[in-house]
């Protein structure tokens, strides 16, 4: 019987049109997310060092290095001694030079598997075995977790070593498939959704009633939702992996399947002698735990207080912390912060290294904490299910009780006191009904969203998580030596700045040729220990200092040429901080909460009840149900969106602000070479001001779009649907590398500094912006008009 | 005070469900009879401007000035409207009592009042249509926990809030005990001294002694119209009691249009409507309307039967 009824739940499942829908389009999503995510590598092949090729002419070289690897070995190290030696001389290679050897390297680094891995492997377990000298077996916990810790390091990747063997070949298209992460979050929805549907569905309907009176309609069907929903979430997981897994393939292909997971660059240091088909089916296995937790969480939570609110609230909950608690950069939790379900969902999260938790000093595989972790939430719903499918709504009948127990005595306690205002009541004695409430339609239009109010204390908090993660500056060596130098340099082009760096660049080509020369003098006892020491901490930078000359010398034709053209020179800058600043991109909470309520607006008065009808059958028919409300509703909207943008802008200013330094504001905008077509005399801080205030006109417009399409459209699945087309189809299509599109990306309302730069690049001027923004803002006054005109002659 | 329906149609699609509907109604209780599907909702949806007519024209006069059509009066003529839908859609969040305020909002209720004097106008309002509609002991309590009755004199509370001149009810007593019923109508009664009230119902109980006219509505076209004594003239002569024994009452009910069935000793009573006598034994009845309704429906009302 338990299998027929499982069978049947599952029938139920695969039988709604709502839920049959929803997994089209998200499997249809994650195609096209995938998509996006591939397609720039699907024919080229980064080099690394901004360089990139095609992929025939990687295939080639390939080729060429299985035929004779010592010859393409002496290609690289004659290529990096002409480097040397031009350096040596204040110069360095060619374009064409440089682009050949990041070529030659990049397919080294791939066809060399073997070795580079050989030698990783042998590295980490030569810093795990010295690293055992700063621990002890004995003594406090944290002394013997961290030894027994590096103890397994050592030893796992030892012994991995030894088994390892790789043939030299291409590897391709697995870095991508397993890189892709947005998945989850797609299949997480799937998952909320079936489940509260499977939980409530019955409830919702009718059936229950009927159901529960049967022989096994409560224990026996309990269980077997819950199973069905385990099955279910196999199937989830599997459409999706099989989604992404073809995504990839036909745009960018595979390599070999039957060779270890750690030819990939990204899971290098997986501790298990497993190859890439393997992983892929621990991958598979991994993503549906994560389902089920995921799952078992939303079905306790749908069960005990059978809302279907809270059920979808609990799944969102959880969904948000995982993915959120993923990028706990900023507090020390070590491995811990891999215990959460993106991570697991993921492959080469969870699994792309040893990793373990210290628990009373011993080290134990966070693995197994998972396991644990997953039996546990498991066991606890399914016996919630047990006990609690099936019975009845206790807790909310006595909530009802007691808080007509409380109203009626706060009544009787009123009527001890006279009314200010006497009210005459028809007959006999009653409540008192006569409170005075408001009049403001506002007030109303206020109280009937309440619940996106709400939702805007976890909005609030998954941006100030997001802006802090990611205005999260760390320096590099790098950029601190750069920014020593223009410390020295700031502020606009002089000749006497030049002279400074090409000084500077002799200076340090002079030292790093100065390097073997006191190698040798310290083999042969020629200079003390001291002497070599203090030259090779000066040597040590020396690589970083020549990269940030040439950088400033490439500046310093750039500011000559510009100066040549408009009569003005540029500023050297330190531009990590404007960097981040238009690296922002899209705000994307903001975009969705400004979407949902928009389009929300009205769709909540279109709604209609189980009986047939909606409220705003009623609305229209009053006084002030059409044009007063229309504007009502539009005052609300866009106050709403201007707080919310000025707020979050405050957040995104606050976290920059605090992690990077934005000096010299008041420079000439085109000292960024991204903005040379910029207008001449622009500064800085007016461009900052100008992109800022584009972005609020960007978020009105949406707005009002978004209103518009809730008033015409009507019903909720039109009206988001095509909400998610306006915004995703540009989108998708700049993504897609036709760059050219871009000019019509409705997203770059949000993103308005890439917008300035994509005018610059393409028209060699910012007015495109400008007229972009204007336009698109007329366009969304105009359709709100039409609609207010649509509103007050009423719908057919 | 006087609104002029002129030839209004409707159809959707193939299907008509209104044809070259025409009346002219003046302040007085007016009920539209018919069975579901004879375009009662479609008109209520015409006349409060929920749906727009495939052709005709609806005027509003009052006080012997010039008739306006309504569309071009717009708010003007919502003003004076008080509509009650057949399935009314409310927000299951609110509760009675701030639903209730939400609609004096809307609808301006006290406009001619200002501050304190026109919240407290609202308040004794609400009370006393809470009062009629027997909610006040439950005007706290949410939408959604009210029970399908409630819903239904929430629904007639709200047409009612702003006094308006014009009332137009969808099925008013759906969903209501026999108690209940009886209530309302007379309540609507009571408040329709200087209103047209427009009442669109299947159960004839509901109207037969309160209306001025009846409209009968068959399939979206007027078959009649006229008081109910006049409606119920036309089949003086053709309602008949017949009494026979229980198996004989199978057999008439099968040669004739059989509307009651009662038992009085070890007779059985059968209510007959036909044109000529069934029976040498047939007694003739007083007709009401609802014999009337069933002399006009009479097809659907067997098939329904059935």
């Amino acid at each position: 019987m338990l299998f027929k009824l499982i069978k049947f739940e599952l029938k139920k499942l695969l039988s709604g049109t709502f839920l049959k829908i929803l997994l089209a389009i998200l499997l249809i999503a994650n195609i096209v997310m995938c998509g996006i995510y591939t397609y720039d590598y699907s024919r080229r092949w980064a080099l690394g060092d901004g360089y990139w090729t095609w992929k025939e002419n990687v295939e080639e070289l390939a080729a060429e290095y299985l035929q004779n690897p010592k010859v393409f070995i002496y290609e690289i190290e004659s290529l990096e001694k002409l480097a040397e030696e031009r350096a040596a001389n204040l110069g360095s290679l060619t374009d064409e030079e440089q682009h050949k050897l990041s070529y030659y390297k990049a397919v080294y680094r791939s066809m060399a598997r073997d070795e580079i891995i050989d030698a990783n492997l042998k590295e980490t377990v030569r810093y795990s075995r010295a690293i055992l000298n700063n621990f002890s077996p004995y003594g406090d916990k944290n002394q013997v977790y961290n030894y027994t810790y590096y103890y397994y390091v050592a030893q796992i990747y030892e012994e991995l070593n030894e088994k390892i063997e790789v043939e030299p070949h291409l590897v391709f298209g697995w870095e991508y498939f397993f890189g892709y992460k947005a998945e989850f979050m797609l299949a997480a929805v799937m998952a909320i959704a079936s489940c509260v549907s499977l939980v409530l569905n019955d409830r919702k309907s009718g059936f229950f009633q009927i159901g529960s009176t049967c022989r096994y309609g409560r224990k026996t069907t309990a269980a077997a939702k819950f199973i069905a929903m385990a099955v279910f979430f196999a199937l989830i997981s599997l459409l999706f992996f099989i989604t992404t897994l073809i995504t990839v393939g036909v745009l960018c292909g595979y390599s070999t399947p039957n060779t270890p997971v750690q030819t990939i660059s990204s899971l290098e240091y997986v501790n298990y002698n497993i190859t890439i088909t393997g992983a892929l089916v621990i991958s598979l296995g991994m993503k549906t735990l994560a389902l089920m937790i995921l799952g078992a969480c939303v079905f306790f939570v749908s069960v005990l207080t059978k809302s279907t609110v809270l059920g979808y609230a609990s799944g969102v909950v959880i969904t948000v912390i995982s993915y959120l608690s993923k990028d706990l950069n900023v507090l020390e939790t070590g491995q811990m912060k891999f215990l959460n379900l993106w991570s697991v969902y993921n492959f080469d999260d969870f699994m792309s290294t040893f990793r373990s938790i210290n628990i009373g000093g011993a080290v134990v595989e966070l693995g197994t904490v998972l396991a644990v972790i997953a039996s546990v939430c498991i066991l606890i719903s399914f016996g919630a299910a047990l006990l609690f499918y099936a019975t009845r709504n206790k807790k909310a009948a006595l909530l009802g009780q007691r808080r007509h127990f409380i109203t009626e005595k706060l009544s009787s306690f009123k009527k001890a006191f006279k009314h200010p205002l006497e009210i005459k009541k028809a007959t006999k004695e009653s409540f008192n009904v006569s409170r005075y409430r408001y009049l403001s339609l506002t007030m109303y239009e206020l109280s009937k969203h309440r619940f996106m109010y709400l939702a805007l204390i976890l909005l609030f908090v998954l941006k100030i998580v997001t802006s802090v993660n990611y205005y999260n500056f760390k320096e590099y060596t790098a950029d601190r030596i750069y920014k020593q130098y223009i410390d020295q340099i700031g502020g606009p082009y002089t000749e006497e700045k030049e002279a400074f760096i090409r000084e500077e660049y002799k200076r340090c080509n002079e030292i790093a040729a100065k390097k073997d020369e006191m190698d040798a003098l310290f083999w042969e006892d020629k200079i003390d220990h001291k002497e070599y020491q203090e030259f090779m901490i000066e040597h040590l930078t020396t690589e970083s200092q020549l990269k940030a000359l040439n950088e400033l010398s490439n500046l310093c034709s750039y500011f000559k040429m510009m100066y040549n053209e408009h009569g003005v020179y540029g500023s050297f800058l330190y531009t990590t901080g404007y960097e981040a600043f238009a690296q922002q991109g899209v705000d994307w909470i903001l975009l969705v909460f400004i979407c949902i309520f928009a389009c929300r607006m009205y769709l909540s008065e279109y709604t209609t009840t189980a009986s047939g009808s909606s409220m705003y059958t009623l609305i229209q028919t009053t006084e002030k149900g059409r044009l007063c409300l229309f504007k009502n509703k539009l005052f609300i909207l866009t106050v709403t969106s201007i707080v919310l943008w000025i707020i979050f802008k405050a957040i995104d200013f606050t976290c920059l602000l605090t992690s990077y330094e934005m000096p010299d504001m008041s420079a000439y905008l085109f000292s960024m070479r991204a903005y040379m077509n910029s207008f001449v005399h622009e500064n800085i801080l007016t461009h900052i001001i100008v992109i800022t205030l584009m972005s609020l006109i960007g978020t009105i417009s949406f707005t009002l779009i978004f209103l518009s399409l809730g008033t015409m459209l009507k019903k909720s699945l039109l009206v988001y649907s095509v909400s998610a087309m306006i915004i995703a189809v540009p989108y998708v299509i700049v993504n897609l590398g036709t760059e050219v599109f871009g000019l019509f990306d409705i997203t770059q309302l949000y993103d308005t500094d890439r917008l300035y730069r994509l005018s610059l690049d393409i028209f060699s001027s910012p007015l495109w912006a400008f007229i972009f923004i204007v336009f698109l803002g007329a366009g969304s006054i105009l359709l709100t008009m039409f609609s207010a005109k649509r509103i007050r002659r009423g719908t057919n | 005070m006087k609104l002029d329906l002129s030839n209004i149609s409707k159809s959707y699609g193939n299907n008509k469900a209104l044809t070259n509907f025409t009346a002219s109604l003046e302040p007085g209780i007016y009920a539209l009879l018919g069975p579901n599907g004879s375009g009662k909702s479609t008109l209520m949806n015409i006349i409060t401007d929920n749906l727009k007519a495939d052709s005709g024209i609806i005027t509003y006069s009052e006080n012997g000035g010039e008739p306006e059509n309504i569309l071009d009066m717009d708010v003007r003529f919502r003003e004076k409207l008080g509509f009650m839908p057949q399935y009314p859609g409310m927000y299951s969040g609110f509760s009675i009592e701030k639903f209730l305020w939400y609609i004096a909002a809307l609808k301006n209720v006290g406009s001619h009042l200002k501050g304190k004097e026109r919240k407290k106008f609202i308040a004794e309002r609400i009370n006393e249509i809470l009062v009629a509609v027997e909610l006040d002991d439950v005007a706290r309590r949410k939408i959604g926990a009210l029970s399908g009755g409630m819903k239904q004199r929430l629904a007639l509370a709200q047409a009612v809030l702003g006094d308006p001149s014009i009332l137009i009810l969808d099925e008013p007593t759906a969903g209501l005990d026999p108690k209940q019923r009886i209530a309302i109508r007379n309540y609507i009664s009571k408040i329709a001294f200087n209103k047209i009230v427009i009442i669109a119902t299947h159960v004839v109980s509901d109207v037969e002694f309160v209306a001025k006219d009846i409209i009968i509505l068959k399939k979206g076209v007027i078959v009649d119209y006229a008081p109910p004594a006049q409606l119920t003239e036309k089949i003086y002569g053709k309602v008949w009691n017949v009494y026979t024994d229980k198996e004989s009452a199978d057999d008439y009910q099968n040669r004739f249009r059989v509307t009651n069935i009662s038992r009085d000793d070890e007779k059985v009573v059968l209510r007959i409507i036909s044109e000529s006598k069934p029976d040498e034994n047939a007694v003739a009845a007083q007709p009401s309307l609802e014999d009337y309704y069933l002399y006009v429906f009479g097809d659907e009302a067997a098939s329904g039967n059935q």
